[in-house]
């Protein structure tokens, strides 16, 4: 505005008497707002901030269960990077955690196009049937997925031994239980992609449908050229927070194996939990714990960069 | 290009929220190169009939032909129509050039170097080419109204259809996009169906106009026609504004069969050649007068004219728009601008014999028009001065 008026900013303000104010001058217009977030302020400090400052410099100690530890600078990091569990569960982490996340995103639009179509009375009951899993108690989740794989009592092998065949190990051996943990997590969490791709889908114009079929679309051509589009944003919102919350997954990957057979699954949020409270190492917990940080936090990065990647798309 | 047939197509809407005839046995036939405009109140059925010839809805009963050819069961693809939503319906993701070429693409096997001097073209007549690669998103209303436009041109289909395609743009920029749309017609020649509720749209648009309510036809006609010799009552109000005057009248005949209409606080002397052909039975009859047609003034002929009292003036510049009381219903009256009464002056109102439409009472067609004999595609001199 300034410019069009041909005046600066400095104009405008000397014209009209805005100077700088100080910081007494703006706490005393506006000390009723600074009452009202106090409370905030010191309960998010008390208990958020304060607490990750302490565990950041726990991991400079050698504090366990009971003892606050001593000063060892970056030995529980040396240790961490000499570790060789830890590097295998990193890894495995990245595969359980993807391969988690990208099946339930599938899951999610498949799930949501299918309540889309249905009627009023059919989406509420198809819907809250989808959601359920959603609203169970992880751990739950871990005792019913264990119920139906277990070699011993599992309701598939049992279903296998009917038809004569025999069913593979799902908990154990060189490969089923990785499926297994991947299967049993994308069940219990891909409503929630579903969610936000059904309100996204409701929330296109009909009108865009309408002019891609007048245009000579199809069925296919019409998904792919109106309705992807439309569901980018919501696919890296979707990323972005199941990818963070994938990785700190404990309560049913650890009742279905625990990390086990062996070490053979071990998740990191699994490996974090076994040296705090099995090992009684907190130090070195809360060490493992740094890792899975920064992996979400890069996670995130990459998928804000992309969010302003699109955002170009729309301007 | 095409000629297109609606042959008695009816659309029944029946769910669970109840049973709706949308449209009803609608007959209509479009020449080549005509441009039709469906006008009437929201709920009239004209946008449903749109899209029945769209193809975006199924049809009821009856048959539509484009080019001869039956295309009730032709899915939208098919048709070769192109459509202008009110909603523009542009793709928020592609480009204005994707945008517009998205149709070619699907629909025909030019190459990519055609495709692209196509749009270029389309978008030279509808000066955007500096916009080309913008999104939708950063374009204002007028210009995304522009894309759409060159979206459905640049396809060159048999026919276009506009849903309301105006309605989002403000006054002005309504009304210099109304010409812009007449000159692109004049230049493609495409047949075009145009749907809007907006009648002065209607009647500077259109080559003939179809008026619809309730699902039912109620005229189709030149601009003229309908402002002239309106089928009936609803299509005398609904075309003109202000809208029509009417009057609750009766006819008192004389010996000479010439008559008076007499209503409350209301008598007004018609010739021979008005009342002469009515038939006696129809008696009860509303007399209707355009607010255009009427003068203020103090010497007219007493049997000729009406007293009424002045309640507000609303000074629109070029005219005044004068309303009145007369026996509790309003009356409406244009006036040149300078002639300006004051608030609850009472004024003579008179005008003219061929300005009269007569309507049934009960039924609500129009029985007599002042101006029957004469040519409507000419009207007679006197009266455009009287209305200016």
């Amino acid at each position: 505005m300034a410019q069009e008026q041909g005046r600066t900013a400095d104009q405008i303000r000397e014209r009209y008497g805005i100077g700088e104010r100080t910081l007494t001058d703006r706490i005393k217009d506006n000390w009723v707002g600074y009452l009202f977030i106090i409370p905030t302020f010191i309960a998010f400090t008390g208990l958020f901030y304060f607490p990750i400052a302490r565990g950041v410099f726990m991991t400079f100690t050698n504090a366990s269960l009971g003892v606050t530890g001593e000063f060892i600078g970056l030995d529980n990091y040396a240790w961490l990077l000499t570790n060789d569990l830890f590097f295998y569960s990193f890894g495995w982490t990245i595969v359980f955690v993807f391969g988690t996340t990208f099946t339930q995103l599938g899951l999610g639009v498949v799930a949501a196009l299918l309540l889309n179509e249905l009627r009023e009375v059919a989406k509420d009951w198809v819907g809250v049937l989808i959601m359920s899993p959603y609203f169970s108690a992880p751990l739950a989740g871990g005792v019913i997925w264990m119920w139906f794989l277990d070699s011993n009592f599992g309701f598939v092998p049992k279903l296998f031994g009917l038809f004569g065949l025999t069913a593979p190990s799902f908990l154990a051996g060189d490969f089923w239980p990785f499926v297994s943990l991947i299967v049993a997590q994308t069940w219990h969490d891909y409503a929630y992609s579903a969610i936000i791709y059904a309100a996204a889908i409701v929330s296109i114009p009909s009108e865009q449908y309408e002019a891609a079929a007048l245009s000579g679309a199809g069925r296919l051509r019409r998904f792919r050229d109106v309705t992807l589009p439309h569901l980018l944003i919501p696919t890296i919102v979707i990323l972005s927070l199941r990818t963070a919350w994938n990785i700190a997954e404990f309560s049913q990957p650890f009742a279905l194996t625990g990390g086990g057979p062996g070490t053979q699954t071990m998740l990191m949020s699994i490996l974090t939990y076994r040296v705090a409270f099995v090992n009684t190492n907190f130090a070195r917990a809360y060490t493992i714990g740094m890792a899975m940080v920064v992996l979400s936090m890069s996670a995130a990065v990459i998928y804000v960069k992309a969010i302003d990647q699109e955002d170009d798309l729309y301007v | 290009m095409a000629q297109l047939e609606l042959d008695k197509v009816t659309k029944v809407f029946d769910d669970s929220s109840g049973t709706i005839v949308a449209v009803e046995e609608l007959d209509l036939d479009i020449d080549d190169g005509e441009f039709v405009v469906f006008v009437g109140p929201s709920g009239c059925g004209k946008s449903t009939t749109l899209r029945m010839v769209s193809g975006l809805e199924t049809i009821t009963d009856g048959e539509i032909r484009l080019g001869g050819e039956r295309i009730n069961e032709q899915s939208p693809k098919d048709r070769d129509i192109a459509m202008v939503f009110q909603s523009y319906a542009l793709y928020p993701h592609k480009t204005v050039r994707g945008n517009m070429a998205y149709g070619l693409q699907l629909s025909t096997d030019l190459d990519d170097q055609e495709i692209n001097r196509r749009v270029e073209e389309a978008a030279d007549m509808m000066g955007i080419e500096d916009l080309l690669d913008k999104k939708p998103a950063s374009l204002s209303g007028g210009q995304q109204q522009r894309v759409a436009t060159g979206r459905a041109i640049v396809r060159e289909p048999a026919v276009f259809l506009f849903d309301e395609p105006l309605s989002n743009l403000d006054a002005k920029l309504r009304k210099h996009m109304r010409t812009e749309l007449a000159r692109i017609h004049s230049e493609v020649g495409i047949t075009t169906i145009y749907v809007t509720h907006d009648q002065e749209e209607a009647m500077t648009m259109a080559d003939r106009i179809v008026i619809l309510n309730d699902g039912r036809l109620q005229q189709v006609g030149t601009p003229k026609e309908v402002y002239y010799e309106p089928n009936n009552r609803f299509v005398a109000d609904f075309i003109g504004s202000p809208s029509m005057n009417f009057l609750d009248v009766k006819l008192d005949r004389d010996g000479t069969g010439s008559g008076t209409l007499v209503g409350d606080e209301v008598s007004y002397k018609v010739s021979d050649g008005m009342v002469g052909n009515l038939d006696d039975a129809s008696s009860d009859l509303v007399l209707g007068v355009r607010p255009e047609n009427i003068r203020i003034e103090a010497g007219a002929p007493p049997e000729k004219s009406i007293e009424a009292t002045v309640d507000v003036v609303e000074v629109i510049g070029s005219d005044n728009f004068i309303y009145l009381d007369l026996a509790g219903q309003e009356f409406r009256v244009r006036t040149p601008s300078e002639i300006e009464p004051e608030e609850d002056e009472t004024v003579t109102l008179t005008f003219d014999e061929e300005n009269v439409h007569l309507f049934d009472a009960r039924t609500g067609d129009a029985l007599v028009h002042g101006r029957s004999q004469a040519s409507v595609s000419a009207p007679p001199e006197q009266s455009d001065t009287a209305a200016d």
